[in-house]
């Protein structure tokens, strides 16, 4: 079982981020970048919420805290341990989603063991899953997200794990943790009805129906979040924390630049027209929900897996570590990576982006010679790239179930009509 | 037959009254003909009571200095032929007298040879600074001011009003650019204008504007007895007339140049028509083609006076016999 | 219902299957035929293109963008008066000029203040050429413009010491003339600050950080810092000597290749040309002998192409105002060059009016220059190109080497052999590329590359081993074992990659590498052209057409040849060959480097360590795959 690379991988990952996080100038630098950060999970806001909590003055009446009343807990914890605790949880923390991934990896291959599949991948070995783990933890995004001190890794630890506990057949914890990364981050709820797939398709022993299991799960989402949203109200005092967390995730009151699509538009746009598109804007991010799962009820784990994708481009406020949450469940269905067709042109874009996006910041705020249009236009080219991404993943399990169903099709060109 | 005594001396009574009615002489004049002489009296000439300006100055910043002087040159040549303060809306984009880079302070020149100080003396602006806007401006044209704006910034015309708009600025083909944020359009101005005749707010009306494309700004017109003038057609810009070395900008734009050349030589009792100032227009001179439009104008332009428009000169008749009003 | 049958009707005019899937075949094959001669086909046109720039038929001339500006239509006032006290203060400058920095500065200062200047003396510490601390001293005075709210101001500067080597004698004289002419009059809506710097770079530098908060350590005579504004554009002055100059001299290059708005510099040649009337060029060109022939005036705009590129590509700034570039201060300076006797000369009056003239237009100014360029190239004083036409030839090397990244990553596998009858190739495709060995390559060069940049910084005396770090014997050992240290990292990249590939369908290590490596040099060549597009445009030149002929071969000689023309590219030949071409030592291009980088915060030396050399290194290991 613990192969080198087990041995060797997480603590390199860990003894990486801490590193990291003593050169100052690294760790300072990524806690301001709009690109890792953003007004919905950074550290910066929430020590100001931080100090007010502990002050006993209401956190969200600063304006410039969104985020949920379990972090002002967690964090007063950690801020009394002591300076070394932040650190050392947060490195910890994305370890554990790396050794999270190995275990989703895992039950996927063992789910998998005995589906059709193609002639060709019968000789062919899955992937490591521990390799799966390396690619998450040692993915600079993941790394920046990472040292820059961004609450995100909380939401992507959830998801993670509702994840690995639906593989395993737990539907209570499962919504359990789903609810968590909902109430952190309001947009992993959109993962609930695969995450019900899931579960009903590969627990064992399970004599109930989608249906039943589908109403079960609901409930316990619906009764964990509930949980959530009263225990906050206790902690806080008051329900207009509400407002300031999930209201702003909605209706966009903070139009800090980030690399997503929502900011540009909203300020620009006419106060008559806003609410309007703001329902549109959002309705977007929802809206695969639905056709995915019905269309590829077969492979609920990469329906997940697109949708954290979606998540990363269509969010109100997306940074790099929902593109590291995607990327690293993206290795976990490796038998698609053969049927990729854009390979070349996505890493190109994901890496011009990456490149383009700090110094166009600079030429705007900085130099004073370039302006928003500039920054705008990169992640743009980000997000296509992502959207390319996706569109190759779904051409790529469609065809792929194709083949399989149709073998004697292999090697010839298929048209549609 | 013979009537009752009483009866009599009725009707004798009543037939000396009616007799001594008969020879009364009349109070006042015969009626009617009173009426058509005032009649003529009103109409004969423009019809006009009472005289206003607006004037109105779209431009701020520094380089635009000769927009404010333009501005000036003409309430000083309004208020010289006699229209008071009081009939003047005076809307000035930006204080360039007090401006620290005016190398004379609290000065506004006209003319490099800076021998009239335009700011120097009893100047009542109204609407200063960011108080231009297009809304102040349609607001005060049509009456519909909020209750608690001052009697200074509204237009108190009637139907008996001859007025003066003169703007000038930054403009283009159809609009006229207001503080460097935002443009009214000539749409916007013949509504307004429109309004105003419903409302009977004004009698005649000149409307006079100096920018770029500024005859584009008064094609759009539709309402009766407003003579338009511009200073270039569509598609020419309007130039400066000359700078001030000291200063270092322009300090008046050509077409307003040339105007107040003719109004300079104008007294109160000049008798010159329009028709004088339109035909003393050079495109050559002013290097852009002026234009005039007076279909809407009810009058032969070589009939109204300049004093009609630029001045407060009423008609006065001085007749020989007396009017005796009981 | 109506688009089917759309469909079937075009569907009919369509070729048939099998015709269409052969064509297909041929087209790909076409293009993996040529697509690298297409791509070096490209890598010419660019070369052209950028050829092209200096040619007058395609650039424009320039104009003032910013209608507030109003240049050279104002009556000036610099006068005999005036004259006369500068060559007054000519003589006072000449007693003090050897004297010590503190005396100096006193001197200034005294000056200043008489003149009703707000003035102060600034201590400032920086690092001297060995990179230890040493003090300097700097004199400046404000004067707040009566009328105004000293929000804005402008500065008017000059160095002790002239880009020449002499004093700037009648630089400061002219620049303190000028403080008395200003402070006699009250136009000014901005205040207007007169800096007296020391050290040149030094002293200006440590001046801006200090007005701009970013460093404390000086030691003003007074409690504070007098401040005022922030500082819309600013002129220094640097003309050599006592005698009388020919032409006027124009610097604008920023640390980084940052420029001016062109309207600033725009504006300085409208008074030079109509109010002050003196010979004006670029840099130090020839301005009395204008070129006669189109060939000559070619040339000419192509010298003054090539100074801008050289001051860019090594992030130098070409003057002391290059520095106010980075607080968005928009800043020039005017040199004078010594007259020889043959053309007319100007003196005191004529400088006088040019910075008068300038600073009353400046003066106009609302808000920051922003109508005119900020990305150009000047092929003289009074031409220029702009971004859009001098940025598509590096968008085409770029091209050119990501078109042949894009055909060695497609390219067939060893052993793929395997097409079905019919010519359709699979969906999928299972070759496997051996990522892992090209990836641990580049980690390996990239690290390497870090280290590198470590130990060369001058910040690293190896531990406190060494007494006196940073001389030149110090500077000789870095360098050496930064060649140590890219010499172990290509042998350990050699033999990772050189591990076992028996498996079948593996495509070479040594594509998939130098696949990685044109996509990473077109990244940063396409990337680093947009903050500083000399260093990406010579970058370009100089790296693609032997990067792209890099390949393994059996024969020895070959290898080799490779080999030195990759060690030719690497920094240190690089630098050495520039440092040959400036006729100087490569010790002291390093020190030039190190000085940039320690106390103007050029990258020049973060780049060359960790973006360029490890590229470099990892392509000497597809030499030896």
């Amino acid at each position: 079982m613990m192969t080198r690379k087990a041995i060797l991988i997480p603590p390199l990952a860990f003894i990486l981020r801490i590193v990291l996080f003593n050169i100052p100038t690294i760790a300072d630098t990524l806690a301001t970048r709009v690109e890792v950060v953003t007004p919905i999970t950074s550290f910066k806001r929430l020590t100001e919420g931080l100090y007010l909590y502990e002050n006993s003055v209401p956190p969200y009446d600063n304006g410039i805290f969104h985020q949920a009343p379990f972090l002002l807990v967690l964090f007063s914890a950690l801020t009394s341990l002591s300076p070394l605790a932040i650190p050392i949880v947060y490195a910890g923390v994305d370890t554990f989603i790396g050794y999270a991934l190995v275990v989703i990896t895992q039950m996927k291959q063992k789910n998998y063991a005995n589906a059709p599949k193609l002639e060709v991948e019968k000789e062919m070995a899955p992937i490591d899953p521990w390799t799966v783990a390396a690619l998450y933890l040692f993915n600079p995004l993941t790394i920046l997200s990472c040292v820059s001190k961004s609450t995100l890794i909380f939401t992507n630890l959830s998801v993670v794990l509702s994840v690995a506990l639906a593989l395993k057949g737990d539907a209570i914890y499962s919504m359990f943790w789903v609810a968590i990364a909902s109430y952190l981050s309001f947009y992993p709820a959109m993962l609930m009805p695969a995450l019900v797939l899931i579960i009903s398709k590969w627990t064992p022993s399970n004599n109930s129906t989608l249906v039943k299991q589908a109403r079960a799960s609901t409930f316990y989402f619906v009764a964990w979040l509930a949980l959530f949203l009263i225990s906050s109200r206790i902690l806080v005092g008051s329900w207009d924390y509400l407002y300031s967390t999930y209201g702003t995730i909605l209706c966009l009151t903070d139009l800090t630049p980030n690399v997503g699509m929502f900011w540009y538009f909203f300020i620009e746009m006419f106060d008559q027209f806003r609410n309007f598109f703001l329902v549109v804007f959002q309705l977007h991010a929802f809206i695969f929900v639905a056709p995915l799962c019905i269309k590829i009820r077969e492979h609920p784990v990469f329906v997940i897996i697109v949708l954290s994708g979606m998540m990363s481009i269509l969010k109100s406020y997306p940074s790099v570590g929902d593109a590291a949450l995607f990327l690293g469940l993206l290795p976990v269905h490796d038998e698609l990576f053969k049927y990729a067709r854009y390979g070349f042109l996505v890493t190109n874009l994901y890496l011009y982006s990456a490149a383009l996006a700090p110094i166009f910041w600079h030429l705007w705020i900085y130099a004073g010679s370039g302006n928003a249009n500039f920054f705008y236009a990169i992640t743009l080219v980000y997000n296509l790239g992502q959207v390319l991404l996706l569109i190759d993943l779904v051409y790529a399990v469609l065809r792929r179930s194709y083949d399989i169903a149709n073998p004697h099709t292999i090697g010839k060109e298929v048209v549609h009509k | 037959m013979r009537l009752p005594s009483l009866l009599r001396r009725l009707f004798l009574f009543l037939f000396s009254l009616a007799f001594l009615a008969f020879l009364t002489p009349a109070a006042n004049a015969d009626g009617p003909k009173d009426a058509e002489v005032v009649q003529e009296f009103f109409s004969n000439g423009s019809g006009h009571t009472n005289n206003w300006a607006v004037l109105v100055c779209t431009s701020r910043f520094w380089f635009n200095y000769r927009h404010i002087a333009n501005t000036l040159s003409m309430y000083r040549t309004v208020k010289r032929l006699g229209i008071p303060d009081s009939n003047i809306i005076l809307m000035l984009g930006d204080d360039v007298a007090c401006n620290p880079r005016n190398k004379f302070p609290a000065t506004v020149f006209n003319n490099a040879a800076r021998l009239l100080d335009l700011y120097g003396e009893n100047v009542e602006v109204d609407y200063r600074g960011y108080e231009v806007t297009v809304e102040n401006f349609i607001r005060m044209l049509t009456g519909r001011v909020s209750a608690d704006t001052p009697r200074s910034k509204r237009l108190l015309s009637d139907d008996r009003s001859n007025i003066l708009v003169y703007m000038t600025g930054h403009g283009g083909n159809e609009f006229l650019k207001f503080q460097d944020a935002e443009e009214i359009s000539a749409f916007d101005l013949a509504d307004a204008f429109r309004q105003m005749w419903e409302k009977r707010r004004y009698n005649e009306m000149l409307f006079m504007i100096d920018t770029c494309q500024a005859n584009t700004m008064y094609s759009k017109i539709m309402s009766p007895n407003i003579l338009a003038t511009g200073s270039s057609e569509l598609g020419e810009s309007s130039y400066s007339h000359h700078p001030d070395w000291d200063i270092g900008v322009a300090v008046i734009d050509s077409y307003t140049y040339y105007n107040l050349e003719f109004l300079e030589n104008i007294d109160m009792s000049s008798t010159k028509t329009l028709k004088d100032l339109f035909d003393s227009y050079d495109a050559e001179k002013i290097k852009s083609t002026p234009g005039i439009r007076s279909d809407l104008f009810r009058r032969p332009l070589d009939q109204v006076r300049v004093t009609d428009f630029f001045g407060s000169v009423q008609r006065v008749e001085l007749t020989p016999t007396r009017f005796i009003t009981t | 219902m109506l688009l089917l049958r759309l469909k079937e009707k075009f569907a009919r005019r369509r070729k048939p299957l099998k015709q269409r899937l052969e064509q297909r075949r041929k087209l790909i094959g076409l293009l993996r035929h040529y697509i690298p001669s297409i791509s070096i086909l490209l890598y010419f046109v660019g070369v052209i293109w950028l050829l092209l720039l200096p040619y007058n038929g395609y650039n424009k001339e320039t104009y003032v963008s910013e209608n507030a500006l109003l240049p050279a239509q104002v009556n000036v006032y610099y006068s005999q008066n005036d004259v006369n006290i500068a060559n007054e203060f000519r003589d006072r400058i000449l007693e003090v000029v050897d004297k010590s920095r503190e005396s100096r500065a006193e001197f200034i200062f005294k000056e200043l203040r008489q003149a009703g200047f707000h003035a102060a003396i600034q201590h400032y510490t920086t690092k001297d050429e060995s990179f230890n601390e040493a003090e300097g001293v700097n004199a400046f005075g404000i004067y707040h413009a009566p009328r105004s709210d000293g929000t804005e101001a402008l500065l008017l500067s000059a160095p002790w010491v002239s880009r020449t080597g002499e004093y700037n004698v009648n630089g400061i004289a002219s620049v303190l003339s000028l403080a008395k002419l200003f402070k006699r009059n009250t136009y000014w809506s901005k205040d207007i600050i007169i800096l007296i710097t020391d050290e040149s770079v030094r002293g200006m530098q440590a001046w801006l950080n200090a007005y701009h908060g970013v460093d404390f350590g000086s030691n003003y005579s007074s409690d504070i810092m007098p401040r005022s504004g922030a500082i819309q554009a600013a002129i220094n002055m640097d003309f050599p000597g006592t005698r009388e100059y020919e032409s006027l001299a124009i610097y604008f290059e920023g640390a980084n290749g940052q420029l001016p708005n062109l309207d600033l510099i725009n504006t300085v040649i409208t008074v030079a040309k109509y109010t002050a009337q003196v010979p004006f060029t670029l840099h130090d060109n020839d301005a009395i002998n204008r070129p006669q022939t189109p060939v000559e005036s070619y040339l000419a705009s192509l010298k003054h192409l090539t100074d801008t590129i050289r001051f860019q590509a090594l992030g130098h700034p070409s003057s002391d105002a290059g520095l106010a570039l980075r607080y968005k201060i928009d800043a020039i300076t005017i040199h004078g060059i010594t007259a020889t006797g043959m053309h007319q000369p100007f003196d005191f009056h004529r400088m006088g009016i040019l910075v008068e003239s300038t600073f009353r237009s400046l003066n106009n100014l609302l808000e920051h220059l922003h109508q005119s360029f900020f990305f150009y190239f000047l092929t003289n004083a009074e031409r220029y190109v702009s971004i859009g036409m001098y940025m598509p030839p590096v968008i085409l090397f770029a091209c050119c080497l990501v078109l042949q990244s894009l055909v060695l990553w497609y390219s067939p596998a060893r052993d793929d052999n395997l097409k079905q009858e019919t010519g359709a190739s699979l969906a999928y495709s299972t070759s496997k590329k051996n990522l892992g060995a090209c990836f641990s390559v580049l980690v390996t060069t990239h690290a390497a590359g870090l280290l590198i940049f470590y130990i060369v910084r001058p910040a690293f005396d190896f531990g406190g081993a060494i007494v006196a770090p940073n001389t030149e014997q110090v500077t000789i050992v870095k360098l050496s074992v930064s060649c140590g240290i890219a010499a172990t990292a290509i042998l350990m990249a050699v033999s990772l990659i050189s591990s076992k590939q028996s498996e079948v369908q593996v495509m070479e290590n040594w594509r998939v590498l130098k696949s990685l490596c044109l996509a990473l040099t077109a990244l940063i060549v396409a990337s680093i052209s947009l903050i500083n597009f000399s260093l990406g445009a010579v970058m370009g030149l100089i790296v693609v057409i032997p990067y792209s002929l890099i390949q393994p071969t059996a024969k020895m000689p070959l290898r080799l040849l490779q080999a030195v023309m990759l060690t030719v590219l690497s920094p240190v030949v690089t630098l050495y060959l520039v440092a040959t071409l400036s006729r100087s030592h490569v010790v002291n291009a390093v020190t030039v480097l190190l000085t940039d980088y320690e106390v103007v915060d050029v990258w020049l030396l973060a780049f060359m360590c960790t973006a360029y050399w490890p590229v470099n290194m990892a392509l000497y290991t597809v030499i030896f795959a």
